[in-house]
Order: structure tokens, then C-alpha cells, then sequence
């Protein structure tokens, strides 16, 4: 059975990375096809519609501009989901590398890396990024660049740690032993086998810069309006709360399902990718 | 022949895996006299492991035992509660593993593991109404570790499992068991891992364990040297059950499975000149499972009866079985 | 200096002059030395079509010999050298032309592979890499490969962790030999098979070695699997070359009191009960390195003297290729003392 197929079928048994992958699946559809789909304009006003609460035409009511909140949230989950994850892969693709390449050479690289990922690891991550916010002025690029220096020093360290772990295996240096050189063995031989972990740990990276952007543009500090990203939406859901809690509190819902959803994808396909559990079989 | 310390029959332990159901062992009958030192002689996938630990109820949740006998001093285990077969375990019952580092805890000294040891042992007194002052335990512990062959027992207990060498880990471990004293000792593969001549004392170190304490020991390995210059009796496995029974002398000098006799060739061979005779083919893996006899893929006494149905038992000697056609 | 054996075929194809190779000391007590000499001034040659053995315990350095003459390690101090030139610190570049000739098998084939690759890539891998053949030709080739050390075309499509054992271990060596090596280096390549394959493994090793001429360095624990393979066989002992000798003058004649326990039989060991109890108090499996200044062996040596505890003995040269490391033994039996 060929490899993909079985890791398939192991990933539909393990319920957690099964529940995981549904829930993104629908929001998935929903912040894709759904978006196109609804009648709705995410940013024209009515203002004969203010404010209404959930209905079968609004399901989760309009807001102050009168748009439509399943709509914008749709919309806006398509940006704040397209945010992090870019974030998260320039963090993925730049601290792998490095993490990667600290471990092989060891020495002073090794440590003057290290030192430079912890000195951005030590500061608490939504800190780091309201400060770079700060420095760096607002707006989407920025968030994106943000949430990328925020995770770069997780992907370093973690890609460092299991490269460590796989470059004294003895295929390794029988792929020395055959004259390959660095870059290669580091690409072919090494990258391969420490994906796991790294797809794991990117899929909750992306759950969190979901929060972070959303934390950001709440503030006023990321995304700037009219552009519907989640915390955009949260924003304005805020500044009308009492006379329409729906917004703030339904937003706030569909991120934490998107949290949710991606939380239980990473933890089920860590189990997945746990070797010790495969070693059972092994009896 | 001594009473029978433990009896089993027809033990099949079946594991549930992604491909499906894994039939590890596949009916194994065996009895351990009292005073006895039997063999389980096996490859890889041959069930000897899993027997053992099936015994000794040590198998992972997707694991399923059953036996329609498994008896310890004339009291079924079967029926037992995880509780009561615990107790057992603990006082009675004792198992040394293949990787002895496993059986430690990497933050605590040997002097620890050893006090560990005592306080159970005093703990298992007082609830069978002795009453046992282990007032000097370093010094009985100190004893205990010379027993085991280590010359300066003082410093051992100092250090930490990580600061000492696979064989004097097994040492330690060794008399760990010891200070037990139990009347059952099932032994997994405790020297493979060894260098030949630390091997070589800590199987020394099994026959005057054997003496000393009268234990009775179900000594796996896959060595056939080894079984055959430490046990009475021996039972070699393959594919998940038993295919040849008998004392060693007798199994290791006239084999007459086909396949002791590829392992006792094998082991043989080396001494003399000539070209190495080999067993065509690899092992069975737990997971296929034939009609007749798993080892006629890789038999040269092959005929039609052999994959017909599963073979039998058949008497050979006195005392001596072998599940083959060729003995009807 | 050594000089390891009248002369058979012309100049030596590898030679290695006291090398050392010393490693940070972990796990260290308290009180121990910062770093420890895994290989201690060890001297060999090995000649083209040679089998040589190097046989110890785990912790003899008899690993770190091969794999330091492939320069996986970095020596401390000595030279190696391959066909004439000197080896010992060339950088990747200069060492690439010489990785075709100087291959090894490992003792765990499962993960001597890339568990991510197919067979077929395995051994596509080095084809490629050093053009032995053209992309086009690659798939025959690899076919030509897996059958040569008995296995079916239709392995390529495999991955390790679905092969046995004894499987693996046909690919690793058909992997070394798809550069056509001039020396394997075979690091315990048996141990970890099961018994009823390794005489497969075994009669493969001889068969390639016979039909390709090429010399092997075969790293083993257990003397009689090396006495099938090998025509010369080093003993070693933390660090140094104890004895040295043609294989039949190793098992007929041994000399070094080590050698004659690594001989020592099961039955003898347990029948013997008095040898046996003495062998065992001494726990000296943990003879480390507070022994460093005498013999290495002294801990456990059944014929030891005084001089014996000065300074280690050197290697010396007896008859017939065969040499030596003790003062009792060797010709250097001192008078004196």
C-alpha cells in the first residue's frame, strides 16, 4: 500500500485529527465558496438595517453600517486565516533554514543563532508583535511580517533540535560516506524527516496568528477598515456592543471554532507522527 | 520430575494493529518444574517475548490473552483481578527485561532502587504477618551487589544508571530480583545486548542464582548456545508457537525439527571449515498466517502433508516433541 | 611503527600509523578525565583483496578505527593513508574522488536508510551522483544491483521499515557496491539479524568479496563469525591492538590472555565453576580509566606481574605475521624482572 494511503487511513482513525480536519474543512468551504455564495455585499451599507439582530435572512445579525455579519466574518476569515498563514510559512521556510543549518554546522553559528532566536522568544509573542506594530507601522503587510518574527524562533529551534537528532543517524553519514554534500544531505536527506513536527507546529501557529492578527486589528494597530478582517470586525462589534452584542460575541465564536478546529488537526497529527506510538507494533 | 511451578495451555495472545489482527501466539502449552531453568528459543516474531509477557500480564491495551490454563503453584491466574494478580506480581512473579535501563528510574541512585526493593519486599512481609527489620538495608545491600559479582558495591550505589555499563546494570538488576525472592523468574533476552564475555558471567551468574535461591527461571533468548549451556529443558518457537520440546542436551545434539537443526548448524558451523549452510527465506511476520506448517516455505523436508493442515505434536524421545509430519 | 605482515600482494591498499581518536567524556563520575581515547595508538594495514577482522567488546574502539579511516571522526593524531596518499585531513573536496573506493555497511540496516526513500532511490542516489551511469540506464542498473545480492526487481518500489532485517542489509551492500568500493568497511553487519539469516548474510559477504576482489574490514564482537570471513584478524582491547594475527594462528596459537577468554566456550565458562566465580567478582567490565597507566588488561589478567602495571606493552612483531601486546607473551618476556 503505497505510503500516502496508508498515512490516509491513519489519519481518518485517529478521531482527534479527524474532528480537527472536518471543522477546518467547513470553515474552509465557508471563507471559499460560501463567501461567493452569499447575497451579500461585506462592504456596502444599508442603513435601513442597522444593527438587527440574528435572523433567517442575517444569521448573525447586521452591524452598525447595516452589513451583513456573516458575510463580512466569511470575508474577513478569508483574510485573517491568509494572514497567518503566510506569517507562519515565511517563519516556517526562514526558521527551518536557519534552525537547520545552526544544527549542522554547530560551533559559533550554532550559538550566535540560537542566542538571536532566544532574544526574540523571550518576549511574550503578542508583545513582540504590538511592538513590532509599533516600529514597523501598521497595515497588512506588516502583520504579516509581525506574526512571521514571532514564530520564526519556534521553527528554529524545533527545526535545530530534530536535525541534531537526525544528522548522527547512520543513513546520514552513509549519505556522506557517498560524497554528498551539505546542501543536499540537509535537503534529501535531513529536511524529509524532520517535516512532521514542523507541519504539527505549523498548523498551530496558524490557529494563534489567527488570534494575534485578530488581537492587532482589535486594537486598531494591524488591519485598517474598510479591509473585514476579524478583528476589524471585532473592533466595530465592540464600539456598538450594547446595542448589538451579537457581533463582538459571534465573531469572538467563529474564532475560537477556527482555534478549535486547528488546535485538534495539530494535536491529532502529532499523534499520528509520534514514533514511540508506532513502536507498539513492534512487539 | 518436580511438580510443575507453573502449567500453561493453549496461550494465544492476538494484538489489534492497522493491518489488522496480529496473532502473536498462536496455542502454546508449556509447564516450568519447580527448580527448573527452561528454555524459549526463538527469532524475531517468534511469540517467545510476547509469551512471556502475556504470562505476566505485561502486554499494551491492544493486546488480548487467553489460555484455557494458566496456572501458578495450582492457582489459576486467569480469574485473577488486576489487584490480586499485582501482588503477585510483585512478590512472587518477577521479570528481567532485554534492555535492563528501561527498569530504572534515570533520576534515582542504585542505593535508591535497592531501598525501593527492600521497603516492597518489608511491605510484602508485614501483610503476610512477618515482621522484617530492614534496620541495615545498605549493608544488605552491599551483600546483595557482591552476590552479583560487582567488587566495589559502595560506589555503585552511588552512582546513577547512566554512570554504569550495560552489564553491571544487569547486575544491579539482577539483584534487585534477588531481594525479591521470587519463585518464578521469567528472564527476556538479559544478555543479547551484552559483550561475550560479560554475557558469559551473567549467565554464570543465572546458574548460581538458580542454586542459591532454588527460583525456577524461563530463560528467552535466541541464542541456541546459550539455552543449550544453561538450561534443562528447552522449547524452541517459531511463528508463534512451539515446535520442538525437550531437555537441551538432547534437542541441541540431536535436533529434530528442521528448523532446530538450521539454528543448531548455524551455530555450530562457524567452528568448523566449509561453506555456512543457511536457512533460505526470513522469519514469517507476525501477520501472515498459513494453512499448514509456517516453516515449509523454508523447509528442504517439504512434502504435500506440510501445507495441508497445521502439524501436531509428535513424540521423539522420552521426554522430547516435535510438531513435524516426519514423525508420524 | 608496525609494519603488519611479511609481504603477500605488493604495497598495502589503506595503512593506519598510531592513530588516536579521542572523544568528550560524558556520563563522566566525578573525578574522571575530561576526554577519553576511544583508539589508542592503533597501527594496520590492510592489502588489496584482504579480509582483515577487528574484533572487541563495545568500548574497544574497534567501531571508531572504521570509522575513522573513513573520516566519519576526525583522529586525533596518526595518519592514514589510501593507495599512497595521505588521508588523514583532507577537507570534502580533495576526499570526494576517494569516497567511491571507501564504503561501509552499519550494523543497523533499518536505519542505515533513508526511511523516506524508496529502495530504488537509495540506490539510485550514488549512480547519479557520481554519473557511474545515465539517467536512462539507472533503472536497469538498480535492477542489476538487487539482484546481484539476491533480491527481486520488484524491491525498488519498497520502503525500509517494510523490509526484514536480512533484507535491509542486501540493499546496504548493494548500495556500497554500487561505486565499486576497493575497501568496506562492515561495522557488525550480523549482529543485529536474526540467526537463521545471518548465514545467508554471511555467504553473501564472502560470495562479493571472493567474485570482486575487494578487501573489507569486518568489525565484529564474535570471533567465530570472524574466523569464517577473515584472513588476518586484529584483536582489540580499550583502545589498542592486543594481538594480531593470521586467522589460524589467532585460533590454534593465541597469545594475549584476552584473546584466550574471547575463545573461552560457554560450557567451559559454567563448568568451570572456580574460574567462572573468579572472572565475576572482578565486575572490571568498568575497568576505566584509573587503569590508564599500566596494561589496559591488567584488571583482569589472569598472568599478570609487576611490570605489567609500569606501562602498557607495546605491539611487537612474533613469527609469521603474527604480533603481540604483552610483556609475558611477547618475545620481550623480560629477564630482568
Amino acid at each position: 500500500m503505497p505510503l500516502w494511503r496508508r498515512r490516509l487511513g491513519a489519519l481518518v482513525r485517529n478521531r482527534t485529527a479527524l474532528a480537527g480536519a472536518v471543522i477546518m474543512a467547513v470553515l474552509l468551504a465557508g471563507i471559499t465558496l460560501g463567501a461567493e455564495l452569499m447575497p451579500y455585499s461585506a462592504v456596502d451599507m444599508d442603513f435601513a438595517n442597522i444593527l438587527s439582530p440574528p435572523s433567517w435572512a442575517h444569521p448573525l445579525g447586521t452591524d452598525s453600517f447595516g452589513r451583513d455579519v456573516l458575510t463580512r466574518v466569511l470575508y474577513g476569515g478569508r483574510i485573517s486565516l491568509l494572514i497567518s498563514f503566510a506569517g507562519v510559512l515565511i517563519a516556517a521556510a526562514a526558521g527551518t533554514l536557519t534552525g537547520m543549518a545552526s544544527a549542522y554546522h554547530g560551533g559559533l553559528t550554532d550559538a550566535a543563532l540560537m542566542r538571536f532566536s532566544d532574544l526574540l522568544f523571550a518576549f511574550p509573542s503578542f508583545v513582540l508583535a504590538l511592538f513590532l506594530m509599533v516600529v514597523l507601522g501598521f497595515g497588512v503587510q506588516n502583520v504579516i511580517l509581525a506574526i512571521a518574527l514571532v514564530y520564526f524562533p519556534i521553527f528554529a529551534r524545533l527545526a535545530r533540535n530534530t536535525t541534531l537528532l537526525i544528522k548522527e543517524e547512520p543513513f546520514v553519514q552513509a549519505a556522506r560516506l557517498m560524497g554528498q554534500g551539505t546542501l543536499r544531505i540537509l535537503f534529501r536527506e535531513i529536511l524529509p524527516n524532520i517535516a512532521a513536527p514542523l507541519v504539527v507546529q505549523a498548523s498551530v501557529g496558524v490557529a494563534f496568528g489567527i488570534v494575534i492578527e485578530a488581537g492587532l486589528s482589535f486594537l486598531g494597530l494591524g488591519v485598517q477598515p474598510p479591509i473585514p478582517s476579524l478583528g476589524v470586525i471585532m473592533a466595530d462589534g465592540r464600539e456598538y456592543f450594547q446595542r448589538g452584542p451579537w457581533v463582538l460575541t459571534l465573531t469572538g465564536l467563529v474564532i475560537s471554532i477556527a482555534l478549535l478546529g486547528l488546535n485538534l488537526l495539530g494535536d491529532g497529527l502529532r499523534d499520528l507522527t509520534d514514533p514511540r506510538l508506532r513502536r507498539q507494533a513492534e512487539l | 520430575m518436580s511438580a510443575a511451578i507453573l502449567e500453561v495451555r493453549a496461550l494465544r495472545t492476538r494484538f489489534r494493529a492497522p493491518g489488522g489482527t496480529l496473532e502473536a501466539v498462536r496455542g502454546v502449552d508449556l509447564d516450568l518444574h519447580e527448580g527448573e531453568v527452561l528454555g524459549l528459543i526463538g527469532e524475531s516474531g517468534s511469540g517467545k517475548t510476547v509469551t512471556g509477557l502475556s504470562i505476566l500480564r505485561l502486554l499494551p491495551e491492544s493486546a488480548s490473552t487467553e489460555a484455557t490454563l494458566l496456572r501458578f503453584r495450582g492457582r489459576e491466574l486467569g480469574g485473577l483481578s488486576s489487584e490480586a494478580f499485582r501482588a503477585l506480581r510483585g512478590s512472587h512473579l518477577a521479570m528481567v527485561f532485554q534492555n535492563p535501563a528501561g527498569a530504572f528510574n534515570p533520576a534515582k541512585t542504585v542505593a535508591w532502587h535497592l531501598s525501593e526493593t527492600f521497603r516492597r519486599r518489608a511491605a510484602r512481609g508485614r501483610e503476610a504477618g512477618r515482621r522484617e527489620a530492614v534496620a541495615d538495608w545498605r549493608a544488605a545491600a552491599e551483600t546483595l551487589l557482591r552476590e552479583v559479582g560487582i567488587a566495589e558495591p559502595a560506589r555503585i550505589l552511588r552512582l546513577y544508571p547512566h554512570q554504569l555499563s550495560g552489564g553491571m546494570l544487569q547486575r544491579v538488576l539482577i539483584a534487585m530480583v534477588l531481594a525479591l525472592e521470587p519463585d518464578l523468574i521469567i528472564a527476556d533476552e538479559p544478555t543479547t545486548n551484552l559483550d561475550n564475555i560479560v554475557e558469559r558471567q551473567i549467565l554464570a551468574l543465572f546458574r548460581r542464582l538458580q542454586r542459591k535461591v532454588a527460583a525456577s527461571i524461563v530463560f528467552i533468548t535466541h541464542d541456541m548456545t546459550v539455552a543449550a549451556a544453561l538450561c534443562d529443558r528447552v522449547a524452541v518457537m517459531y511463528a508463534g508457537e512451539i515446535v520442538e520440546l525437550g531437555p537441551a542436551a538432547e534437542v541441541f545434539n540431536s535436533p529434530k525439527h528442521p528448523y532446530t537443526q538450521g539454528l543448531v548448524a548455524t551455530a555450530t558451523a562457524l567452528s568448523g571449515g566449509g561453506r555456512l549452510r543457511e536457512i533460505p527465506g526470513e522469519p514469517p511476520s507476525a501477520f501472515e498466517r498459513l494453512p499448514g506448517c509456517h516453516f515449509a516455505p523454508r523447509c528442504s523436508h517439504v512434502r504435500a502433508a506440510c501445507t495441508a493442515a497445521q502439524p501436531t505434536m509428535r513424540r521423539v524421545g522420552a521426554v522430547h516433541e516435535a510438531r513435524c509430519v516426519l514423525y508420524d | 611503527m608496525m609494519k603488519t605482515g611479511s609481504g603477500t600482494a605488493g604495497p598495502p591498499l589503506l595503512r593506519l600509523d598510531d592513530l588516536v581518536v579521542e572523544f568528550a567524556n560524558r556520563h563522566r563520575e566525578p573525578g574522571a578525565p575530561r576526554r577519553f581515547r576511544a583508539v589508542d595508538g592503533v597501527s594496520l594495514e590492510i592489502r588489496p583483496g584482504e579480509v582483515v577482522g577487528l574484533v572487541g567488546e563495545s568500548g574497544s574502539g574497534k567501531t571508531t578505527v572504521g570509522k575513522t579511516l573513513l573520516r566519519l571522526y576526525e583522529p586525533r593524531a596518526g595518519r592514514i593513508t589510501f593507495r599512497g596518499n595521505d588521508i588523514t585531513h583532507l577537507g570534502p573536496a580533495a576526499l570526494k574522488p576517494h569516497r567511491r573506493d571507501l564504503q561501509m555497511i552499519f550494523q543497523d540496516p533499518l536505519s542505515s536508510l533513508n526511511p523516506r526513500h524508496t529502495v530504488g532511490r537509495a540506490l539510485a542516489v550514488p549512480l547519479l551522483l557520481h554519473r557511474i551511469c545515465s539517467r536512462a540506464e539507472v533503472s536497469s542498473e538498480v535492477g542489476r544491483i538487487l539482484a546481484s545480492v539476491g533480491l527481486s526487481a520488484a524491491m525498488r518500489e519498497r520502503y525500509p521499515h517494510e523490509l526484514s532485517g536480512g533484507q535491509l542489509q542486501r540493499v546496504a551492500i548493494g548500495r556500497a557496491l554500487t561505486l565499486s568500493p576497493a575497501l568496506i568497511v562492515a561495522d557488525e553487519p550480523v549482529s543485529k539479524l536474526d540467526v537463521s539469516v545471518r548465514a545467508q548474510i554471511l555467504n553473501l559477504f564472502k560470495d562479493v568479496q571472493a567474485q570482486l576482489g575487494l578487501s573489507l574490514l569486518f568489525i565484529t564482537h564474535d570471533l567465530h563469525v570472524a574466523r569464517y570471513l577473515c584472513h588476518r584478524i586484529g584483536v582489540m582491547f580499550f583502545g589498542k591492538l592486543v594481538e594480531l594475527a593470521p586467522t589460524e594462528q589467532l585460533f590454534s596459537r593465541p597469545r594475549h590472555p584476552y584473546t584466550e577468554a574471547l575463545l573461552g566456550t560457554l560450557d567451559d565458562e559454567l563448568r568451570k565453576g572456580e574460574r567462572a566465580e573468579r572472572d565475576f567478582v572482578v565486575g572490571a567490565d568498568m575497568a576505566g580509566p584509573g587503569a590508564a597507566a599500566g596494561c589496559r588488561y591488567y584488571a583482569r589478567c589472569p598472568i599478570r606481574r609487576e611490570v605489567c602495571a609500569a606501562a602498557h606493552p607495546p605491539l611487537e612483531a612474533l613469527e609469521a605475521g603474527c604480533f603481540v601486546a604483552c610483556y609475558e607473551r611477547g618475545s620481550l618476556t623480560g629477564r630482568a624482572s
